[in-house]
């Protein structure tokens, strides 16, 4: 039990780098990959809370589907976020 | 750079102490590890043939409080979804999908098409029976759809759009198969009040087994395998709705824009 | 017997795949330009990943104590092998494409570039 918890907790810090580099990232393709790692650890974290019902949903939409949609609208606008 | 470093590093330091204090240092109180008093009436009631009038005959609690006894709410968000379908469709009125240029649509390489064509197969057997298992293991209608909805995607990416539209994938087939979908998940609904008016007995909308007051129950076994009544019927609608309403967006998004405007704004092109 | 042997070589594939993992670190840190670090990482990913995997499943076909679990976490550990055996290839393959064909990685360190001989990607 307690190493579920542990392995939740490196899973989550994993989440929290790849959320920051999201945010400060300029380039909005690299910004759209960091996040798909942060869902990545996302679904370990929903797998480990024994919801695999969540999970299940969350992968294709997250890495998949979501990160698709947005790189047709970044080809659709500018790659680059100007400060 | 040296700042964000720090950020990170405190962020990480913090948490991993949190989690610490948390879990093995016990400082914030013991876990609590029971089941709770509402989690333990839908365990108990979810597959419990000794109880006909409470329980939703499936073994798989979620897909049971999902679309047996929280019903309504999922109806809605499924509304919520398809409403915003509906917006993207808006948006796109009038734009001709069909216009294509001599040499577009060339897709990527031979290797990258061949295991394409490997995967998807594969990708269809899973959605399937995410789909149809919904009832009895983790998966359902959604979870299913959204699965099936990466086919499309990567037959975009690795073929082009034209390959939809050859195999006569077009908005407009999308749209009716997601139409069909949504009216299973109706008549599902309004079944059992059909049957009840017709029959006599009452019953009430998106009902599944039988109430105190409502005799009328969907079948729970088709043969001998456990089908848990209205259940896969919505299961099944929701994969179809969901899978072909991923594909029309994508179909959507994929438009060359740039391309489609100039033929518009053209000599003569029909929109 | 078969167990041991099973178990046996199911480790020496776990090591391999560690060693490969290894390697691929190193290369990724190492290589000079993109198509080689791209090179290094897909052996990080095939037989980083394809070895441990055959190798845990080999293990759990050996572990008499599972019962008839042992088949399902073989099965699907060897299909997870299948999986990333075609696809981290294909993957690989079509970034290094999109690399040369965009320009955005520059073959700086130049042995020979038969894509660019050829007249560019068709």
């Amino acid at each position: 039990m307690d190493l579920t918890y542990l392995l939740l907790a490196v899973v989550m810090v994993f989440a929290l780098i790849a959320t920051y580099l999201a945010i400060v990232e300029r380039n909005l393709v690299r910004a759209v990959v960091y996040s798909a790692v942060q869902s990545i650890a996302f679904t370990l974290a929903l797998y480990l809370f024994r919801a695999p019902d969540i999970a299940l949903v969350y992968l294709p939409i997250t890495v998949g589907i979501y990160p698709a949609a947005i790189l047709f609208l970044i080809k659709k606008t500018e790659e680059v976020e100007q400060p | 750079m040296r700042k964000e470093l720090i950020v990170a590093t405190s962020l990480t330091v913090t948490i991993i102490v949190l989690a610490y204090v948390i879990t093995l240092g016990s400082g914030l109180g013991p876990l609590f590890n029971g089941i709770r008093p509402l989690a333990e009436v839908y365990l108990r009631t979810t597959l419990n043939p000794s109880q006909p009038s409470f329980t939703a005959m499936s073994p798989e609690g979620v897909t049971a409080i999902v679309w047996d006894y929280r019903g309504l709410d999922t109806l809605f968000e499924t509304a919520v979804f398809y409403l915003a379908i509906i917006g993207a469709i808006a948006i796109y009125r009038g734009v001709s999908e069909k216009v294509r240029l001599n040499g577009a649509g060339v897709g990527l390489s031979m290797i990258v098409k061949v295991v394409t064509k490997v995967l998807i197969p594969i990708n269809i057997a899973i959605a399937t029976s995410i789909a149809l298992h919904g009832h009895l293991t983790p998966g359902g209608g959604f979870q299913a759809g959204a699965a099936m909805a990466v086919i499309p995607m990567i037959l975009i990416i690795a073929f082009s759009r034209y390959l939809l539209l050859d195999l006569k994938i077009s908005k407009e087939v999308a749209l009716a198969f997601r139409s069909i979908g949504l009216a299973g998940i109706a008549l599902t609904a309004f079944v059992p009040i059909l049957i009840g008016l017709l029959s006599g007995v009452n019953a009430y909308i998106m009902q599944n087994q039988l109430k105190a007051d409502a005799s009328f129950s969907l079948p729970a076994y088709l043969g001998d395998a456990l089908v848990s009544g209205s259940l896969i019927l919505y299961n099944i609608s929701e994969y179809l709705a969901v899978t072909f309403g991923f594909s029309m967006i994508f179909l959507l998004l994929s438009i060359e824009e740039d391309i489609v405007k100039e033929q518009m704004r053209g000599d003569g092109v029909e929109h | 017997m078969y167990d041991y042997i099973l178990i046996t070589i199911g480790g020496f594939l776990l090591v391999v795949g560690a060693l490969c993992d290894l390697i691929a670190a190193i290369g990724m840190n190492r290589f000079p330009n993109f198509f080689v670090r791209l090179h290094a990482a897909t052996v990080g990913t095939i037989g980083g990943a394809f070895y441990p995997l055959i190798g845990a499943a080999l293990i759990a076909f050996g572990s008499e104590f599972l019962g008839n679990y042992r088949w399902f976490v073989g099965g699907a550990s060897i299909v997870a092998a299948f999986l990333v055996l075609i696809l981290a290839p294909a993957g690989s393959h079509a970034l290094a494409r999109a690399a040369h064909k965009s320009k955005t990685a520059i073959v700086h360190p130049k042995v020979v570039d038969h894509l660019e001989e050829d007249g560019g990607v068709k």
